[in-house]
């Protein structure tokens, strides 16, 4: 990682983001730089602010405060649909998809919207956004249920169709919210593989929030520890996990 | 095994269905087209009140059913489109000019209805949408000098070429089926899928790219110009207009009629306006409370059968096909096994 760090621009910094409800300080003060193609864990136990940090991130959430920067652009104040097309996508922790058009639909409406294509009344999806779109549900191994309603997939399979919508149009930065949230091991395995393969073909740079420490482990290059609002700890997941504070003010709890 | 069977046999029955829903179109447009030759003028006055309505519910269910956006102001837009037609026949515009200008003329209205409304949430769309009627209609009876306020404008003429039954009758006819084709168009494009998207899950469509407010705009401009282009029609087999076109009771009865022919299903409130206005002929002669029997069955449907009767036809249907079809299955599998 530190070879990617000393040549290139961050591609996503926030600096002092901060978000307030009423009085309450859900995100309070927040500086991170993400590097290019550098998997990035944010973890902290509940109500730490994982949540909030990304609906700021996308424009779900307006900040009080602090700047949003992706690559050499401020973002933040922008609407979630701008930050979409910008090149910014996002997986929600709980499965957002369209649930009565097919998997292949979801996919293809995500594709016209990213590259603002829907305002076409005339004309339906051409070739190549179907064939791109059957590109990715390869790609995260739903081919074979292209046809089928989005809503009546299996919750695993759910999860891979968010996945393959924020992928879609090959955007610079991905943001999973809690991505193996309510799998089973064996889905929980099968898509950190699948994660792991994106990354090295795709050359993402990835930013994701988890719950399920061994996959932070396996994947993330480095960790964000968030408690109450704030960064504790930022570094790599050997060195975040040997933290002192961190592991009295979260791994511990845990009972790790 | 006999799933084995099943799966064999989908493709050419999926075939053979597209091919029987276009057959039986077709069917219908051809009924439709020969109806001023069957049926005694006053008839054919009534299926022309039909095919009207049939259009203004359809449009309106683009918004409601489509859409998922709850608009209860649709007639401001048919009698905005009535009215202009109206008056510029009768201020000596040539009939195509006002023909053309009218519908171009709700969809105006549309989209400053819709850049103010949509910008609150869906219950206050709604109630906003009612006020816009409500609104119309009063100023429609109240500009005495220009409107004839309550009274409205009777006797606008029509050009020669359509003033016959048969010709006038058939003019409708044609706009009718241009429009509703279009708008079937629109649904299945790019645009209407990202509109599908928004009413499936808004924060999804949002998170994808999709300005959700924008799309909602011009959904609604483009219903606004199908409603205009009804109110439009409604003055060339009328011949007159009056303010209860914009008020919004007359907001209602598209939305019923959509209720009634099934919301789910494209040409649905077209069927809903065929039963609407059958019931408004046959117990409105019986009796002034008629609407109170329409409620009721509205009641019923919304209640045990909210897919409507166009709804209800498609599932009587498939049962059948179902049954035919593990007929079919069972006698394959006697045959193989």
């Amino acid at each position: 990682m530190t070879e990617i760090e000393a040549d290139t621009a961050p591609a996503l910094t926030t600096k002092g983001l901060t978000r307030k409800f009423g009085s309450f300080m859900a995100v309070d003060g927040v500086d991170v730089e993400v590097q290019e193609g550098e998997i990035r864990a944010v973890i902290g136990p509940n109500g730490a602010g994982k949540t909030t940090f990304f609906n700021l991130l996308t424009g779900h959430l307006r900040p009080s405060g602090g700047e949003i920067i992706l690559g050499d652009l401020v973002i933040s104040g922008r609407r979630a649909h701008e930050v979409a097309r910008l090149g910014m996508t996002r997986a929600f922790q709980t499965t957002n998809i369209f649930p009565s058009m097919t998997v292949h639909e979801n996919v293809v409406t995500a594709l016209l919207g990213y590259s603002g294509r829907t305002l076409r009344f005339w004309k339906s999806p051409d070739a190549s956004i179907q064939r791109r779109a059957d590109e990715v549900l390869d790609m995260v191994g739903l081919s074979e249920d292209r046809g089928r309603q989005a809503g009546i997939l299996a919750h695993g399979d759910q999860r891979a169709l968010e996945l393959a919508m924020a992928l879609a149009p090959l955007p610079k930065i991905i943001l999973l919210d809690e991505p193996t949230s309510g799998m089973s091991p064996y889905e929980t395995q099968r898509s950190v593989q699948i994660l792991q393969k994106i990354w090295r073909d795709l050359h993402l740079t990835i930013v994701l929030s988890e719950h399920d420490m061994e996959v932070v482990f396996e994947l993330a290059h480095t960790v964000t520890v968030l408690v109450s609002g704030r960064v504790l700890a930022t570094g790599e997941p050997g060195e975040v996990r040997a933290n002192s504070e961190v592991i009295s003010a979260y791994l511990g709890g845990v009972g790790d | 095994m006999q799933r084995e069977v099943r799966t064999v046999s989908l493709p050419p029955l999926g075939r053979s269905r597209h091919l029987a829903s276009i057959g039986t179109i077709i069917g219908v447009i051809i009924l439709l087209v020969l109806v001023p030759i069957i049926l005694p003028p006053a008839q054919e006055f009534l299926a022309q009140t039909v095919l009207v309505y049939a259009l203004f519910a359809v449009a309106t269910n683009f918004l409601i059913g489509f859409s998922g956006l709850l608009s209860f102001g649709q007639a401001v837009f048919f009698g905005f489109g009535a009215y202009t037609a109206a008056l510029l026949w009768t201020h000596g515009v040539p009939f195509w000019i006002g023909f053309i200008i009218s519908p171009i003329a709700a969809a105006v209205v549309a989209a400053l209805v819709a850049i103010v409304s949509l910008r609150t949430s869906r219950l206050y769309f709604a109630l906003l949408t009612l006020g816009f009627s409500q609104l119309a209609y009063e100023v429609a009876s109240g500009l005495y000098n220009l409107t004839g306020g309550e009274t409205g404008i009777p006797g606008i003429t029509m050009p020669n070429a359509i003033s016959g039954v048969v010709s006038n009758y058939e003019f409708i006819l044609v706009f009718i089926v241009a429009a509703v084709i279009a708008l079937y168009w629109i649904q299945r494009s790019s645009f209407g899928m990202a509109l599908k998207a928004i009413r499936e899950n808004p924060t999804r469509a949002e998170a994808v790219g999709i300005h959700v407010y924008w799309h909602h705009v011009v959904a609604y401009v483009i219903a606004g110009f199908i409603c205009g282009l009804a109110g439009v029609l409604y003055v060339v087999y009328q011949q007159q207009v009056d303010p209860v076109l914009l008020n919004w009771t007359e907001s209602g009865e598209p939305v019923l009629m959509a209720v009634l022919g099934g919301m789910g299903l494209y040409l649905g409130p077209a069927v809903g306006s065929f039963i609407y206005i059958l019931l408004e002929q046959w117990v409105g002669a019986l009796t002034p409370q008629w609407p109170l029997l329409v409620g009721l069955v509205v009641l019923v449907m919304v209640i045990v059968y909210p897919r409507g009767l166009g709804g209800g036809f498609v599932n009587l249907v498939t049962a059948i096909r179902r049954k035919r079809r593990k007929a079919d299955d069972s006698v394959s599998i006697r045959r193989t096994s």
